[in-house]
């Protein structure tokens, strides 16, 4: 074991994680006595240090691998696998938590101040920890870092009856959701007989695993990994968990743990869609699920009057749409991917933040007539919503658009042969155009609230700080600028995902 | 008779079989917790049998792999019996039936 090289590759996380225990040392005895409000400032504040010095550490490590002077690959059985793309995608997780730690610190739950920031930071680096992970046991220790924190975070006010109630719903689908996991993990290691996605590709592209465990391992990984995207007939448990859940959680779970979690479904299930022999099936299966997302998820939001249950219903859609990508199954299906749940993430983050403000200063969970006629105390609270909620819309020139562009082109560019539109997935992608248009009349239902409502204004001016703004007011320009200059991301992702 | 892999893969898809209809069907927290265990130890017993009759037992990949996996079950379910109190606390009982306030 080479111990100077393992504690250069897991530097970022070891400085979150010093930094956690900073903060919690200090919230114990320094800030004892403070004010629950001035403790969050404060903790906060040292959590908003060391992620940025982990995230130094990130960007440290990302110089040194592109530029080929040191290499951190493939180090401890693929525990470990720092790349230019996983530790890209590290370092925008890094860069979400920064801004959920500034969403969260106005408004903490209760007197646990340390507590619900430590949890964010565990959260972080489990999902850090997945995306560079290419082991079965990293993948699996990882993933139940980030959803333990998250059942944890989802019921932190416990004071709150509904908190509790919708923590214990994710809790136990949850936990059923990561016995499918690692049952399916288990058939994927007795099929390869190895750990690591290196061997456990080049078992299957061989051909030398039996098929039929391949099989069963994969449908269990659909069913778990399901949940954890909140695919419907798995998504039961969102819901609940983004209305009642403190919103900075809710923001969390919806953005970092979903593109985390999609990272972990191209990697995992990429080389099994190109070259296995069940590739039929495989493909049938996630169509499926593909499609009962986008109609259950749509139509689910249609009815909806509070605006975080709305956004978990258009999360559920949006789940929907990132599977078409994948069913494409091919190197175009991963790129559009990848760069759909990135664009997804930085929009639905920025949604639930404004979202979260306006909550907190309501004091009670906002319904969609409560934006009556934002606009005119709020302008610019309104507009970047505004840019959020289009983004979620695929309205061009935001970058939801070419999101979803790219996801439906791959799919169609998969079957080339193919001329008639019942063929093939044409068929998919309309479904998916059709719910699209479904999906814009709930978002503009929203808007209309906020923009053209006659009534007068049920919401005082808001006041906000100057991290949330900056915050926002970030999250916005990078919705914009991936939409109008979304080549960059792109060619990046493909260039260093092949 | 020879005990062979197959025995050990339906003895743990038995055992996943019947925690998940536990986990689907009971209302008491408790018993569902139980019936989690049961499903992830299932999965445990697949990667020991699975190390046990694989081509290179000498790697030690499984047994790695189920200590860990046992270690998260400990936590899981410490983290769910403290679910547990707080929704007692509220709702002064642990009938998953009667946890259901939350309307669509």
């Amino acid at each position: 074991m080479n111990y100077p090289q393992l504690f250069l590759t897991t530097l970022p996380e070891l400085i979150v994680v010093l930094g956690m225990f900073v903060a919690l040392g200090f919230d114990y005895t320094k800030y004892k006595e403070l004010d629950p409000q001035t403790r969050s400032n404060k903790v906060a504040a040292l959590s908003t240090i060391a992620l940025m010095l982990g995230l130094a550490g990130v960007v440290w490590q990302f110089l040194q691998v592109t530029d080929g002077s040191k290499t951190f690959s493939n180090s401890f059985n693929g525990q470990v696998v720092l790349t230019p793309l996983t530790l890209w995608f590290k370092g925008l997780i890094f860069v979400l938590a920064l801004f959920v730690v500034q969403f969260a610190k106005t408004d903490v739950p209760n007197k646990h101040v340390s507590e619900y920031f430590g949890l964010i930071l565990l959260s972080t680096l489990g999902m850090g920890f997945l995306i560079t992970a290419q082991n079965l046991i990293m993948l699996f220790v990882s993933i139940e870092l980030i959803s333990l924190s998250l059942y944890g975070l989802t019921a932190f006010q416990t004071d709150k009856k509904f908190s509790v109630e919708a923590g214990i719903k994710y809790f136990t689908i949850g936990g059923v959701s990561s016995a499918f996991l690692l049952f399916g993990l288990s058939y994927l290691f007795g099929a390869t007989n190895e750990l690591s996605f290196e061997g456990i590709t080049a078992a299957i592209t061989s051909g030398a695993a039996p098929q039929n465990y391949v099989l069963i391992a994969s449908a269990f990984l659909v069913v778990g990994l399901g949940f954890k995207i909140a695919a419907a007939p798995f998504h039961l448990w969102a819901p609940d968990t983004y209305q009642c859940g403190p919103v900075p959680v809710a923001a969390w779970v919806a953005s970092g743990s979903k593109i985390a979690s999609f990272f972990l479904l191209v990697q995992l299930f990429g080389p099994v869609l190109e070259t296995s022999e069940q590739k039929e099936t495989l493909i049938a299966g996630i169509v499926l699920v593909s499609v009962l997302s986008m109609v259950l998820g749509n139509i689910g939001a249609l009815r909806q009057s509070c605006v975080k249950r709305l956004l978990a219903y258009s999360s559920i859609a949006h789940a929907g749409y990132i599977l078409i990508g994948l069913v494409a199954a091919n190197e175009d299906g991963s790129i559009s991917v990848l760069f759909y749940a990135v664009i997804y993430s930085l929009a639905t983050l920025g949604a639930f933040a404004t979202i979260g403000i306006i909550d907190s200063r309501l004091g009670r969970e906002a319904q969609i007539d409560d934006f009556n006629g934002t606009w005119k105390q709020n302008p610019g609270l309104s507009i970047l919503f505004m840019i959020f909620i289009l983004s979620l819309a695929g309205i061009p020139p935001l970058s939801g658009f070419f999101g979803k562009f790219y996801l439906f082109m791959a799919a169609i560019g998969s079957q080339p042969e193919i001329a008639s539109w019942s063929e093939g997935f044409y068929w998919l992608v309309a479904v998916a155009l059709l719910m699209s248009a479904v999906s814009l009349f709930y978002y503009v239902k929203v808007l209309k609230a906020f923009l053209v409502s006659a009534d007068t204004p049920k919401l005082p001016s808001i006041q906000i700080t100057k991290a949330e703004g900056a915050g926002l007011l970030l999250l916005a320009v990078l919705v914009v600028y991936l939409g109008i200059y979304p080549t960059g991301l792109v060619e990046f992702i493909a260039a260093s995902l092949g | 008779m020879e005990i062979t892999l197959n025995h050990y893969l339906i003895l743990s898809a038995v055992l996943f079989t019947i925690g998940l209809i536990g986990a689907l069907t009971r209302r008491h927290i408790i018993i569902m917790l139980v019936c989690l265990e049961i499903m992830l130890n299932a999965a445990n017993l697949n990667l020991i049998a699975f190390w046990h009759f694989g081509p290179n037992p000498i790697l030690l990949h499984g047994p790695l792999f189920t200590l860990f996996t046992i270690a998260i079950a400990a936590t899981e379910a410490a983290l769910g019996l403290a679910l547990v109190l707080a929704i007692y606390r509220h709702f002064k009982t642990v009938d998953l039936e009667q946890v259901q306030d939350l309307k669509e």
